[in-house]
């Protein structure tokens, strides 16, 4: 009535592999049940609303692969090792905010710098959750679990930084109470001509429902949009304004951007195993980056002493393409 | 447990054991149930249960943040409100 | 340290609604995810979470909780566990990891949803860390029975079960398809984090922990209740979104969801905790009845809440209180009997203390299911096999996709509150269909007779195995109260696919 089986050295769907399996690859590969190949992805009429969008903009999407489970996270991060990691960042944070408010930095700022935080940094939490919310996405539309997993932790980085810039809000309307911190962020994000560019990527990056899409958009364009701008230009702005704190600040999210690049680069890689995704890839490619050029443009081109950084920024983006294995927008 | 009674489940051991004797110094006046089930203790205070910070570091002989709390609380009765320096757990008042 | 408070910045993290301007509102919040509720566009940003945590102090938290998860492991792996502890136990585990570990997994992308579609930025931050910890579950419960799978192929369904075609896969599968993976962000969240989290996992997370400490297995004992400790945070995704839609007119929707949900949980948490507490767990180990820990958890627990926030019980309450005492007992009796469909090894749990614990905590036992054991143990003894395992198959309900089942003693003490009202039927659009009348028509338990022709679904090999014909199920043909959508591939040839013994 039951057939003998032998026992495995590991789950099933990985014996076949040469290596013993990693942690990594025991808590993280084949996770999802709704893309095992079946007609429908969920265990509901085929009619529903869910069963339609997985789909049209997952099941059916240009970008194919025959093996998506096949894709590794370069950094190989699992729920335990991203907690460790990111306990020991947030403490060095916590480290920069504590020295720096013992020394009395919001009060020394000058009125200048001031208004550039106000016009360009507090309203960078609007901009931040846009790109926590676009990362969700890919979480639960991904075809593979280990695309998800990537996905998440970019998730919960953006939320990281959506809470520090709240701190920083809070603690600059603390010390400078006759100013607007805390209050007009949203008005700027909405109507301050240096956030359009990057309100209108991001806008565009959320209704973008296929999901290879909003990945090109989301991770090919706008977070290392918002890396080189929002970050890397006002770290560098920051400095020569004599707000070291910002800088080191800037400079750890931009730890968490770099991460964010060796996966998407991965994830590229893994897409181009099928040389039929590759121009599909680059159509979006061309579509997306001059959003995220305008936007870097608009908003690099706004911040103090840095006169060469909407240039340079654009140009990484430029290179981020090149180095994912695509050819630049305009070249 | 009891209709009414709120407040947490805690793992057994050495927070529990704080635990307990927190909400009783918290909640003075009110009636305090504790019933243990062997892994968990459920603690039990009719109508609202208090648990400062102060009580349970000095329970524990040692600084404790609140949200630590959560690492040995499985669960809880009631409603619950988190601050800082104090949970409580309490049940919902309709006209407020 | 000079640190701001979490109080002092909290609120500002969580105000980062704005309006589209590039694209419609529409296109960013479509009703299929965002949901249709008539809940006003201000009214979103008044959802205030009541269990708040900020991202610094999750990972500080999340990073303690595994470092005691994985050194109770560690420290137990040097010991050769599963050598030392009950069979039953064993079984026990099998059960769960195949049914917990990779739904864990998709939870996290449920919670990812609420973290894109959600109107309420603090459901969206909520979500975020939700996410993060379902995708901690997953891993722990795949990670600890990892281990076990060199010695015992069977816990190689931790990984692979959810994307089998058991018939019990299928019903979980659809269940949670159901309640978790496909309705707007709204429902889920009252679907899945009020009535699924806030009140049955308690049952198996925590409840069960007592008997894993009894049973000898502290790891899986603390691992459930550090698991649990973060089911406690982002259950309560769910009750500010209830207090919201009761605030705004929606409280008839809010219920029928209530109802819903705890109705499927109800019936899945029958198998997967009821029959391991009352019949797997070794006599002497168990800390108290799976009806017991119902009271606890569920009667007292979840009522209280359920109420105190301004809902009532489900409608079918008298049927559900019935149930209590006989669901599991009629699932034990048919899991056991189909025993060749399982990915474990079930325990009978019946010898004759067992039996008298039975009787003890339900009193009534040893009249009805006992009877039917009685012609089990009978055909035991005289050594055919054949006539305990059953030649056809049970019925299924249409919409719990478990065999239905249910005793005469039951129908007549239960028997005003089997009406055939549902309480979705015709009142949303989501749910398409009705529930099918409950019929009266009762098969008694006899260990005489064979089951009725069962359900069309059918396995060509199963049914040639096995002539022998002396089945004790008691089985009815009534259906479940409330209804939901029916899955797509019910009528597979594989869904009774045999399991692999070692
Ligand atoms: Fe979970
Ligand atoms: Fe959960």
């Amino acid at each position: 009535m039951t057939e003998e089986l032998k026992p495995l050295r590991t789950w099933s769907h990985l014996v076949g592999q040469r290596r013993r399996p990693s942690e990594y690859e025991i808590v993280s590969v084949g996770l999802l049940w709704h893309a095992r190949g079946e007609t429908v992805p969920f265990e509901v009429e085929g009619a529903s609303f869910m069963n339609d969008w997985v789909m049209r903009y997952r099941d059916n999407s240009a970008i194919t692969h025959d093996d998506w489970d096949s894709f590794r996270d370069p950094d190989e991060l699992v729920y335990r090792t991203y907690n460790i990691l990111q306990d020991g960042q947030e403490s060095y944070v916590d480290g920069l905010l504590d020295q720096y408010d013992n020394e009395g930095h919001d009060e020394s700022l000058s009125g200048a710098w001031l208004d550039v935080l106000e016009a360009l940094y507090t309203p960078g939490r609007y901009l931040v959750h846009t790109s926590q919310m676009a990362s969700a996405y890919l979480v639960h539309m991904a075809p593979a679990s280990t695309i998800c997993n990537c996905a998440a932790f970019q998730t919960a980085d953006a939320l990281r930084w959506v809470s520090r810039i709240a701190y920083r809000t809070a603690s600059l309307a603390k010390a400078h109470p006759d100013r607007s911190f805390g209050e007009s962020e949203r008005a700027t994000w909405e109507n301050a001509p240096a956030w359009q560019g990057y309100r209108e990527l991001m806008e565009r990056a959320l209704v973008a429902y296929d999901w290879a899409e909003a990945f090109v958009a989301l991770n090919l364009v706008a977070v290392p949009a918002i890396s080189e701008g929002y970050y890397r230009a006002m770290a560098l702005s920051a400095r020569r304004n004599d707000d070291t704190l910002l800088a080191l600040m800037a400079e750890a999210a931009l730890r968490d951007g770099d991460r964010a690049r060796r996966w998407s680069q991965a994830l590229v890689g893994h897409m181009l195993d099928v040389e039929s995704n590759r121009a599909q890839l680059q159509e979006w490619v061309d579509a997306w980056a001059p959003y995220g050029t305008s936007a870097i443009e608009a908003f690099a081109g706004e911040l103090p002493d840095v006169p060469d950084r909407a240039a340079a920024g654009s140009e990484a983006l430029r290179r981020a393409h090149s180095s994912a294995g695509l050819a630049t927008s305009d070249g | 447990m009891s209709v009414g009674s709120v407040g947490p489940v805690i793992q057994s051991g050495e927070v529990a054991r704080a635990v307990v004797a927190a909400v009783e110094g918290d909640n003075a006046g009110r009636a305090v149930n504790v019933v243990d089930r062997g892994s968990y203790v459920r603690i039990e205070v009719e109508g609202e249960c208090v648990i400062t910070r102060a009580s349970v570091e000095r329970e524990l002989g040692r600084p404790f943040k609140l949200h630590e709390l959560e690492v040995n609380m499985p669960s809880f009765a009631g409603r619950i409100d988190t601050s800082t320096e104090m949970i409580r757990f309490y049940r919902g008042e309709r006209h407020d | 340290m000079a640190l701001l408070e979490r109080s002092e910045w909290y609120d500002i993290a969580r105000r980062t609604e704005w309006t589209p301007g590039y694209v419609s509102d529409d296109e960013l919040y479509p009703e299929g995810h965002s949901g249709d509720y008539d809940i006003p566009g201000e009214a979103w940003s008044t959802y205030d979470e009541p269990y708040k945590i900020s991202y610094r102090e999750y990972v500080d938290i999340q990073r303690q909780k595994d470092a005691g998860a994985y050194s109770v492991k560690a420290a137990l792996e040097r010991m050769d566990l599963r050598s030392k502890v009950d069979p039953g136990w064993i079984s026990t585990l099998k059960l769960h990891y195949g049914a917990v570990s990779v739904v864990e997994y998709n939870a996290g992308l449920m919670e990812s949803r609420f973290v894109r579609w959600a109107r309420s930025p603090g459901m969206r931050n909520m979500g975020t860390f939700g996410m993060l910890d379902e995708i901690r579950h997953a891993q722990l419960q795949l990670f600890f029975p990892h281990e076990y799978v060199p010695t015992d192929r069977q816990f190689d369904w931790a990984h692979s079960g959810m994307k089998s075609n058991n018939w019990g896969i299928i019903a979980g599968r659809h269940f949670f398809d159901d309640m978790m993976m496909t309705r707007d962000a709204v429902s889920t969240s009252i679907l899945l984090n009020f009535a699924f989290e806030t009140g049955f996992t308690n049952l198996q997370f925590i409840g069960l922990s007592s008997d894993a400490a009894n049973a000898g297995d502290f790891s899986f004992s603390k691992l459930i209740q550090s698991i649990q400790s973060d089911e406690a945070r982002h259950a309560q995704i769910g009750t500010p979104m209830l207090a919201m839609m009761i605030e705004n007119g929606e409280k008839e929707r809010a219920q029928r969801l209530v109802d819903v949900a705890f109705w499927r949980s109800w019936k899945l948490f029958t198998i997967l905790t009821g029959i391991p507490m009352d019949y797997y767990i070794p006599l002497d180990k168990r800390e108290g009845s799976f009806k017991e820990f119902m009271q606890e958890w569920i009667v007292t627990q979840f009522v209280n809440s359920l109420e105190d926030l301004g809902l009532a019980k489900p409608w079918y309450w008298d049927i559900f209180l019935a149930d209590i005492d006989e669901h599991h007992h009629g699932q034990q009796l048919g899991t056991w009997s189909w025993r060749p469909t399982l990915w474990f090894s079930p325990a009978a749990g019946v010898g004759p203390d067992e039996r008298d614990w039975l009787e003890e905590k339900y009193p009534g036992w040893n009249d009805t299911f006992g009877k039917c054991w009685d012609a089990i143990i009978e055909n035991l003894k005289r050594g055919d096999i054949g006539r305990t395992v059953p030649g056809t198959l049970p019925i299924i309900c249409n919409m719990s996709n478990i065999p239905i089942r249910r005793t005469t003693r039951w129908s007549t003490t239960g028997g005003s509150t089997t009406s055939a009202r549902s309480p979705i039927a015709g009142s949303s659009s989501r749910t398409r269909s009705a529930t099918p009348p409950t019929k009266r028509s009762l098969i008694a338990c006899s260990p005489a007779r064979s089951s009725p022709p069962t359900s069309a679904v059918c396995c060509s090999t199963w049914a040639s195995a096995c002539s022998a014909t002396a089945v004790a199920t008691p089985t009815t043909t009534s259906g479940c109260p409330p209804t939901s959508r029916v899955p797509t591939r019910r009528r597979r040839t594989d869904r009774w696919q045999h399991s692999h013994s070692r």
